[in-house]
C-alpha cells in the first residue's frame, strides 16, 4: 500500500512525460529548453545581482572611504588653520600692539569718527606677510603631514588677514555729566576680523574668528591728572602734626595731641615728576620755553576744601629748614651764586618808608628779609619758635601754651618735594601756605668795621611809640646788645612812623580758620609758584603768582583758570569746584565748541571711581565672585584671574600678563573692614602687562611690593588699583611697600590707606611710583567726628610718612598720553568659524 | 531522455562554472570592499579622536598660564612648562587605554593631578596608540612670532589595519600650535 501510493505519482509522473514526448513532443521540447534557461538565468541573475550589490557596495565603501580620508585631511587643515588664527590673534591682543601703533597709529589717536567705520590690513600688508610667513616657518616642521612625491610638500599657509570694522566710540556723548567723569574721545570698540587661509593636500581651509575689540587708555582718570589728590580735608590743620627742628630735621620727640600723641617721624614727600632735581646755585635757571616743557610733565596737587561743609581752607604749614648746610629754607626759589646753596635773603629797598644809609654818616647798612618755615625743637631753645620771639602773641617761657606748641607743629604734606629734590607743582584746592617771614638790618661802621645785625621783632604800635619817642635810636628795639656809634634815630630811621615799622615786623602767614572760605592767608601757589622764583627774587605776597599772570590765560593745557586765579579774593588760590584737564595744547579748549579736546571739566570733589568713565563701557575682562563663599576663594581666583606665577611657589613671583580693564565683582555683604579685604597677591607683583584692577566693593591689601620696569625714570608698565568702596590696606613685612601703580580710592564713605589694627610689622612707610587718589589723609582733631574713627586715617597710620612719585605717564594732558592706550582683544562675544577658502 | 538528462547536467555544471567564475570574484570584493569598510570607520574614529584632543587643546591655549601656574604651585617645580605637561608619561598612559566608557583624564606632571581635565571618547581595542606629543618649534628666524615658546603638539591615533584583514597599521596626524607664555 504504502509502495503504490508512493510509486503512483511516480507513475503518473511518468506517464505524463511520455505522453508529452509522444503526442506532444514541440510542447515538451520547448518546456524542457525553458527550465534549462531558467537555471542558468537564475545563475546569472543572481550573479549579476551579487556584481551589482557588491559593486555597489564597493562603490559606497570607496566613497566613503574617500570621504574618511577627505574628513581627515579636511580637519587636519582646519586645525592647522585655527591655530595660525590663534597665534596671530594673540600677537594681536599681545605685542601686536607696538606694531599696530607704527603701522596704524590713528588707531590710538583718532576719533572713531576720524578714523571711519572700518580698516582692512590685507595679506600684502607687512603685519599679515610677516605673520604668514612666520607660520610658515611652524608649518614646515610638520614632518608628519609632509606628503609624499615630487609634487608633495608641507601645509600651506595661503593669507591672513585682519579687519576691524564696526567702529565705534565708547564716550559719544559730549554732556557736561560725561565731561564730569572724564573722557577720551579716541576709545573706541569694534569688531575685529582674523583670517588664516592653509592649503593642505590639495584642500583649502580658511579659519576666520571675530572678537569684540577695545581701544582703551591705561589711564584711569581725571585723577590722574594729580600726582597726590585728596578730595576732601577734615579740617584746615590736617595735615600740620610733624615736628620739625629748626634746620629742617624731623623731631622725633614731639608728640602731636591730635594724633593721639603720635610722633610722626617722616612727612610724605611728592614728586611730581621724574625729573625732581637737586637745585644747586651753579645751576642755570631754566629758560622760558624749557620752563613751559617742565610744566607740561608736572602732576598736579589737588587738596579738597576742608571742614564738614567742604567750604573752607586747608592750612599748609611749610617745615623749617634752616641750616645753609642742608640747603636754604624749605626751596621757596632758586638759591643764589654762592658757595653755600642757599637762598639770597630778600633786599627791602623801600626808600620811601626807611632811610638809606646814605643819610647818615659813617654807616653802611641793608635791610633784608628771610622766609623762613615753623619748627618745634631746637638745641637750646626748647620753645622754637616761640624762644625766637618770631610769632606776634606766641609766648616764650615757662608759661608755653600746649595750643601754640601744637600750632607750631608743621605739615606732615610736603607736596613741593624736599630741600634736596625740588618738585614744582600746581596746587589745586583752597590751600594756603602757612610760613614766617622776618626782617634783619645788617650793616658796618665805615670807620671801625664794625659789625652790626638784628632782628626786628614785633611790638604793639603803643610800644612802638615809646621806642620811637624822641632821640631814641635802634637799640631800644633790641636788636642787639651795645649802642650803635653814630647813632641812628629812630625817628629818622622809620620815614612813616609805624606804617613803615610793620613793614619789617615778623610776618606770620598762618591763617585764621573762618567759615568764609578763603578769607585769610598767602595761597600755597603764590609763595611756590611752580618753584620757579628767580634767584634773589621774592614774591609779592600781595599779588597774584606769575602763573596765574595774563600770559597764562590762553596756557589752560598748563595752568588752567589762570584768570580765575588772579582774579580770587586770595590772590592765586586756584578754584577747585570746576576746572579742566585738556587732551591737546591747541588753544581750543570750550569743551561745547571743542569737545575732542577736553578730557575733563567739572569738580574734582565729585569724582568717584563708580561714576567714572572707568566702568562706563571701558571693562574688558570681569571676574564674578558672587558665587564664592569665603574672602579665601575670593583670594585664590583673583590672584590667578590677574597673574602667572614666575618661579617657584615660595620665592616666586606674579607677573601680570593680560592687558586690560579688569573689573573683580566681590561676594554681595563684602564689608570695607580687614578681614573681608582681598589680598592683591602674596607674592611680589612684577607688571609685564598695563592693566586696570577695580574692585567694585571691600578693600584691597597690598601685602607684597608691585613693580615694573623703569623707563626715563618712571615705571614704564602702567598699573591702576580702584577701589570702588574700599580701603586700601599696606602690609606684609619690611619697612616700606613699594608700589607702581596708581591707587585710587574714591568713595564718600571710604577711601584711606591704612595699616592692618593688629599688625605691628606692616610697613609704617610707603614709596608709590604714579600717583595717589584717596577720599582723604588728613587728620582729625576730634575722633568722635569722625564715623570711619574705628580705622583710624592715613595719616595716623603711616607715621614713618611716605614718598609718591608721579609717573608722567597717567598724566592726559600728555603729549604721551596716545601711548596711554592699548589694544584688547576681548575673550567674550567671539566665535571662531572654519569654511573652504576660496582660490 | 539521456540527452535531455545531461542537457540537465551541463546546464548545472555551467551553472557551476558561472557561480565559481562570478562568485568567487564578488566575494573577493566583498571582503575587500568590506575591509574599506571598516577601513573607513576607523580613519573616521581616529579623526573623531583626533579632534576632540584638538579642540581641548586649543581652549587650553587660552589658560595656559593657569595651567602652569597651578602646576607649579601643586608641585613647586618652577621649572614646569605646558610641553611638559603635555608629554607626561602618566598622562599618555591614560589615554591610551582602552575601554567603553567616556575618561575624564585630569592632565597631570609627575603623577600629581592637576585641576584641568580631558574627556576622551572610550578607545576601541583596534587602535593601539592615542598620543601627544609636544615639541618646541624654533622661532628665531620668525620676525613677528618669536620671542616667546611656542609648542607644536602632534595628535597621533594609530589602529593596526590586521583585525580588518590588513596587517600594516594606520595613523592620523593632526597638529595644532600654541604659544607658551
Amino acid at each position: 500500500m504504502v509502495r503504490q501510493k508512493n510509486n503512483l505519482p511516480y507513475k503518473k509522473s511518468l506517464g505524463l512525460a511520455i505522453n508529452s514526448v509522444v503526442k506532444n513532443r514541440p510542447v515538451i521540447e520547448f518546456k524542457g529548453s525553458k527550465r534549462r534557461g531558467f537555471l542558468l538565468g537564475v545563475v546569472l541573475l543572481v550573479s549579476l545581482l551579487m556584481a551589482v550589490f557588491i559593486f555597489s557596495f564597493n562603490s559606497i565603501v570607496r566613497q566613503r572611504n574617500i570621504q574618511a580620508h577627505h574628513l581627515m585631511i579636511s580637519e587636519t587643515t582646519g586645525y592647522l588653520a585655527i591655530s595660525g588664527l590663534s597665534l596671530l590673534a594673540e600677537k594681536l591682543n599681545s605685542s601686536f600692539e607696538t606694531t599696530l601703533k607704527s603701522s596704524c597709529p590713528e588707531l590710538f589717536t583718532k576719533t572713531a569718527a576720524e578714523f571711519g567705520n572700518s580698516l582692512h590690513i590685507n595679506s600684502n600688508s607687512a603685519i599679515c606677510s610677516n605673520a604668514r610667513n612666520d607660520f610658515q616657518n611652524f608649518l614646515n616642521t610638520l614632518e608628519d603631514l609632509h606628503e609624499p612625491g615630487l609634487l608633495g610638500g608641507y601645509p600651506v599657509c595661503l593669507a591672513m588677514e585682519i579687519k576691524l570694522e564696526n567702529v565705534q566710540s565708547l564716550n559719544p556723548d559730549t554732556t557736561a555729566e560725561q565731561f564730569q567723569m572724564g573722557r577720551d574721545p579716541v576709545e573706541k570698540c569694534g569688531q575685529l576680523t582674523v583670517k588664516c587661509s592653509v592649503e593642505y593636500r590639495g584642500l583649502r581651509r580658511e579659519a576666520s574668528m571675530t572678537r569684540q575689540f577695545r581701544v582703551i587708555s591705561m589711564i584711569p582718570g581725571p585723577f590722574s591728572r594729580f600726582s597726590l589728590f585728596v578730595k576732601r580735608t577734615p579740617y584746615p590743620d590736617s595735615y600740620n602734626a610733624l615736628g620739625v627742628k629748626f634746620d629742617g630735621a624731623i623731631d622725633n620727640t614731639y608728640r602731636h595731641p591730635p594724633a593721639g600723641g603720635k610722633t610722626f617721624t617722616g612727612p610724605l614727600v611728592v614728586f611730581n615728576g621724574t625729573d625732581s632735581i637737586a637745585v644747586t646755585s651753579s645751576m642755570p635757571e631754566r629758560s622760558l620755553i624749557e620752563d613751559k616743557e617742565h610744566l607740561r610733565s608736572r602732576g598736579w596737587v589737588f587738596l579738597g576744601p576742608s571742614a564738614p561743609g567742604g567750604d573752607e581752607a586747608v592750612f599748609v604749614k611749610i617745615p623749617s629748614g634752616f641750616d645753609p648746610s642742608a640747603g636754604g629754607h624749605f626751596m621757596l626759589g632758586w638759591p643764589s651764586a654762592s658757595a653755600l646753596p642757599v637762598l639770597a635773603p630778600e633786599v627791602v629797598d623801600d626808600s620811601s618808608s626807611f632811610a638809606p644809609h646814605t643819610e647818615f654818616i659813617g654807616h653802611e647798612y641793608s635791610l633784608g628779609g628771610r622766609y623762613q618755615g615753623f619748627y618745634t625743637w631746637e638745641e637750646g631753645n626748647q620753645y622754637g619758635v616761640g624762644g625766637k620771639n618770631l610769632w606776634p602773641g606766641l609766648s616764650a617761657g615757662a608759661a608755653f601754651e600746649p595750643a601754640d606748641h601744637i600750632r607750631s607743629a608743621s605739615t606732615w604734606l610736603y607736596p613741593y618735594g624736599n630741600q634736596n629734590r625740588e618738585s614744582r607743582t600746581l596746587i589745586v584746592g583752597p590751600v594756603l601756605a602757612g610760613f614766617l617771614k622776618f626782617c634783619f638790618i645788617r650793616g658796618r661802621n665805615t670807620s671801625t668795621a664794625d659789625e652790626y645785625k638784628g632782628l626786628w621783632a614785633n611790638m604793639p604800635e603803643s610800644m612802638f611809640n615809646i621806642r620811637a619817642a624822641t632821640n631814641k635810636t635802634l637799640e631800644s628795639f633790641g636788636l642787639w646788645s651795645g649802642n650803635l656809634s653814630p647813632p641812628i634815630y629812630a625817628l629818622d630811621f622809620f620815614k612813616n612812623g609805624f606804617e613803615s615799622f610793620k613793614k619789617l615786623m615778623p610776618y606770620n602767614s598762618l591763617p585764621n580758620p573762618s567759615p568764609i572760605m578763603h578769607g585769610n592767608g598767602i595761597a600755597f601757589n603764590l609763595i611756590f609758584d611752580f618753584m620757579k622764583y628767580q634767584r634773589d627774587y621774592y614774591p609779592n605776597l600781595m599779588a597774584a603768582p606769575g602763573i596765574a599772570g595774563e600770559a597764562f590765560d590762553a596756557e589752560r593745557f598748563l595752568v588752567p583758570q589762570a584768570e580765575e586765579m588772579r582774579n580770587c579774593a586770595v590772590k592765586g588760590l586756584h578754584p577747585h569746584n570746576k576746572m579742566g584737564i585738556f587732551l591737546k595744547e591747541n588753544g581750543h579748549y570750550d569743551p561745547n565748541s571743542n569737545p575732542d579736546n577736553c578730557y575733563f571739566m567739572g569738580d574734582p570733589g565729585k569724582l568717584t571711581i563708580l561714576d567714572s568713565n572707568l566702568l562706563s563701557g571701558r571693562i574688558t575682562h570681569t571676574l564674578d565672585l558672587r558665587k564664592c563663599d569665603t574672602t579665601e576663594e575670593e583670594q585664590e581666583a583673583t590672584e590667578r584671574f590677574l597673574f602667572k606665577t614666575a618661579g617657584n611657589e615660595s620665592t616666586g613671583i606674579n607677573e601680570t600678563y593680560k592687558t586690560g580693564i579688569f573689573l573683580i565683582v566681590r561676594r554681595n555683604g563684602v564689608a570695607d573692614s580687614f578681614a573681608d579685604a582681598l589680598i592683591l597677591s602674596k607674592k611680589p607683583v612684577k607688571l609685564v602687562k598695563p592693566l586696570i584692577v577695580i574692585v567694585d566693593k571691600g578693600s584691597l591689601v597690598l601685602k607684597q611690593d608691585i613693580t615694573s620696569a623703569i623707563a626715563d625714570g618712571a615705571p614704564a608698565t602702567l598699573c591702576t588699583l580702584a577701589l570702588g568702596n574700599g580701603h586700601f590696606f599696606i602690609d606684609g613685612t619690611g619697612s616700606s611697600r613699594i608700589i607702581h601703580a596708581y591707587m585710587a580710592s574714591l568713595s564718600p564713605s571710604a577711601g584711606r590707606m591704612l595699616r592692618p589694627p593688629a599688625s605691628a610689622s606692616a610697613p609704617k612707610h610707603f614709596q608709590i611710583s604714579g600717583g595717589l587718589a584717596l577720599t582723604e589723609i588728613g587728620l582729625y582733631e576730634n575722633p568722635n567726628s569722625d564715623p570711619l574713627n574705628h580705622l583710624s586715617t592715613t595719616m595716623s597710620n603711616f607715621t614713618q610718612g611716605g614718598e609718591i612719585q608721579y609717573n608722567p605717564r597717567f598724566n592726559p594732558s600728555s603729549p604721551a598720553m596716545a601711548d596711554s592706550r592699548v589694544f584688547v582683544i576681548e575673550n567674550s562675544s567671539g566665535k571662531i568659524s572654519i569654511e573652504g577658502a576660496g582660490t | 531522455m539521456n540527452l535531455r538528462r545531461g542537457l540537465s547536467l551541463v546546464e548545472i555544471m555551467v551553472a557551476s562554472v558561472v557561480i565559481a567564475l562570478a562568485v568567487g570574484p564578488l566575494l573577493g570584493l566583498l571582503s575587500s570592499s568590506n575591509r574599506m569598510s571598516n577601513a573607513s570607520i576607523y580613519e573616521e574614529m581616529a579623526v573623531h579622536y583626533a579632534r576632540e584632543i584638538c579642540d581641548q587643546l586649543l581652549s587650553l591655549g587660552q589658560r595656559e598660564s593657569e595651567i602652569v601656574n597651578d602646576a607649579r604651585i601643586m608641585t613647586g617645580n618652577p621649572s614646569i612648562s605646558l610641553g611638559s605637561i603635555l608629554n607626561d608619561s602618566g598622562f599618555q598612559a591614560r589615554l591610551e587605554e582602552h575601554g567603553d566608557n567616556t575618561k575624564v583624564i585630569p592632565l597631570q606632571t609627575n603623577g600629581t593631578s592637576l585641576p584641568v581635565r580631558f574627556t576622551v571618547s572610550p578607545l576601541n581595542k583596534v587602535f593601539s596608540r592615542r598620543r601627544i606629543t609636544a615639541t618646541t618649534v624654533n622661532s628665531s628666524t620668525n620676525s613677528i612670532m618669536k620671542g616667546e615658546n611656542y609648542l607644536k603638539i602632534r595628535v597621533q591615533v594609530a589602529w593596526k589595519a590586521s583585525l580588518s584583514g590588513n596587517d600594516s597599521s594606520r595613523e592620523v596626524n593632526m597638529a595644532v600650535f600654541l604659544k607658551e607664555n
